[in-house]
């Protein structure tokens, strides 16, 4: 168990950083024209980080997830893991999507095995396979195959699968968008539970502020078109957070005002990396 | 569904051929068809029973179906395998690597176009008469729905899943093995099957040119000696053959794998 998650380790990517991006674009040329897509990102994330990249659909906070994963480059600047430039994908970072990625021809258990194949081998896989079909609460489902389960299942293995091969990164794309009120709530628990038995690093892309408040140890806030980081954000409440405490409205408040007085926060020159952290100190 | 309507829905099926064959046999046995043309269904049972348990010499036929499905169900199988053997890695490399499609997919479809009874006289002149040339022509008209569906099922994959693979860090080989092939596995089988019922016709195709034995060459010697009865009792026989070959072929690719017995 952690003692500490609202410790702020690093901002601006001195040594403690595991992951770090410095004045990341991104731009597609479309139709003959540039589609700027991501400008001058620079984020950075310390070990055992939580945290949550918020963001209106199309700011590209998707594609910043993809570039941090290897599955696509930048146009300019750098997202860099332990030192080294991110080329290609790898186990370092793992990814839970959006949505179902899971092999439909494996069961829940062979699923969870997956990434451990050729890497640990029986009996210890095995152990392991039910030891984190235990910590996502699967283990009476094992046989069953992706498509006999629910959404939020769905979402539980595809945790397991990944947590099994021990990334120091846990890249997640909106994971829990797509499921119900009390699904998410649940799934967020587990997350938070799982992190802080594992000690990973996460990158949580949502769209959904309460999500971000309740998980997150740093938010990024990003605006639209070009995608910009707009604000960061430490949230200090103590976990578990619950919507309805006064410091947690306190700070819902805080971000929707900021969705809607944009301009009040930031220079024009778009060089925001260097302005001093904004710091919410929960209302209190 | 109660006990009457599934009794129904179990007969439903077999009320057109129990009535073609009630047709069938008054008009055969009055002789408003002429035997010549159209033999009774008795004469074609008698045939078919001699043919396939029969004696040699005790009738003309007699006996000779082991034989004969023997040679035609090998030139099927070497044919279908040749065919698998070059469409579905072809069809699972082009599908992931554009330049080899590009290479290769105007060709195939070019040569799709040419109809495969028109390669006949060319198999002919290359390979004569026989077990070649009826190999030859099976395995040239399964090739393409082998190749044409593993090529759609390995274009169509969802990149999240090869995505998914990457991150968890599996390499292209283990995960065309372990990804790739799995995930267009209903795409495969239905391209094995849709060459292997193509296969059966070009085998009859290949053994009509004269060829000694086969199912087909019986049918084409039958032809010739004016026995109506033993072209249907052929014909019949292919029929279940190749029906038999898909039911085995399905139960084959399921029981060797998983990604087959889950996903079809």
């Amino acid at each position: 168990m952690k003692t500490d998650h609202t410790a702020w380790y690093n901002a601006n990517g001195q040594a403690g950083a595991l992951l770090e991006v410095s004045h990341l674009s991104k731009s597609y040329d479309m139709n003959g024209s540039q589609q700027v897509i991501l400008e001058n990102i620079s984020l950075c994330a310390a070990p055992s980080e939580m945290v949550c990249i918020v963001g209106r659909s199309g700011c590209g906070k998707t594609t910043l997830l993809n570039i941090l994963a290897g599955f696509d480059t930048p146009s300019s600047g750098s997202a860099v893991m332990n030192g080294e430039l991110i080329r290609r994908p790898g186990p370092d970072r793992c990814v839970v999507f959006q949505e179902d990625t899971l092999f439909p021809w494996l069961t829940v258990q062979e699923n969870i095995a997956f990434g451990l194949k050729g890497i640990l081998k029986n009996p210890y896989r095995k152990r392991e396979v039910d030891r984190f079909l235990e910590l996502v609460g699967l283990e009476n489902f094992r046989y069953y195959l992706p498509g006999e389960i629910s959404g939020g299942m769905k979402q539980r293995v595809a945790l397991a699968r990944v947590l099994i091969i021990r990334p120091q990164v846990l890249l997640m794309d909106e994971p829990f968008a797509s499921l119900d009120y009390h699904t998410r709530r649940q799934m967020q628990d587990l997350l938070i539970s799982l992190w802080e038995d594992l000690g990973h690093t996460v990158i949580f892309v949502t769209h959904d502020i309460d999500e971000a408040i309740t998980l997150a140890d740093e938010i990024v806030i990003m605006e639209t078109a070009p995608g910009r980081i707009r604000e960061k954000l430490t949230v200090p409440l103590a976990r578990p957070r619950k919507a309805e405490q006064s410091d947690y409205i306190f700070f819902r408040k805080k971000i929707l005002g900021m969705y809607e007085n944009p301009g009040n926060v930031r220079g024009s020159d778009g060089n925001r990396q260097d302005e001093p952290r904004t710091q919410f100190n929960g209302g209190r | 569904m109660n006990r009457s309507a599934a009794l129904t829905g179990s007969l439903l099926p077999w009320i057109i051929p129990a009535l073609a064959v009630i047709l069938w046999t008054v008009l055969t046995k009055t002789g408003i068809i002429p035997g010549y043309l159209l033999p009774a269904p008795t004469e074609i049972i008698r045939t078919g029973y001699f043919y396939i348990f029969g004696e040699p010499g005790q009738a003309p036929y007699a006996g000779r179906f082991v034989g004969d499905a023997l040679a035609s169900v090998s030139r099927v199988f070497l044919g279908f395998f040749l065919a698998t053997l070059a469409g579905f890695p072809l069809g699972i490399i082009s599908g992931r690597v554009s330049p080899v499609h590009s290479l290769f997919n105007t060709v195939i479809n070019s040569l799709r176009a040419v109809p495969g009874i028109t390669w006949l006289p060319l198999a002919l002149v290359w390979f004569g008469i026989g077990m070649k040339t009826t190999v030859f022509l099976v395995a040239l008209a399964a090739f393409f729905p082998i190749y044409l569906n593993t090529l759609s099922g390995a274009r169509g994959i969802n990149p999240q899943l090869l995505r998914a693979g990457a991150m968890m860090g599996v390499g292209r080989l283990r995960g065309s093995f372990s990804i790739l092939i799995p995930s267009c596995m209903p795409h495969i089988i239905t391209g094995l099957r849709l060459g292997l019922g193509i296969s059966w016709a070009y085998l009859v195709l290949g053994e009509l040119t004269g060829v000694p034995d086969g199912l087909g060459a019986v049918i084409m010697d039958a032809r010739m000696l004016g026995r109506v009865d033993m072209i249907i009792v052929g014909m019949i026989l292919i029929a279940i053959v190749g029906r038999t070959s898909d039911v085995l072929l399905v139960a084959a690719l399921k029981g060797s794998l998983r990604s087959a017995r889950r996903m079809a």
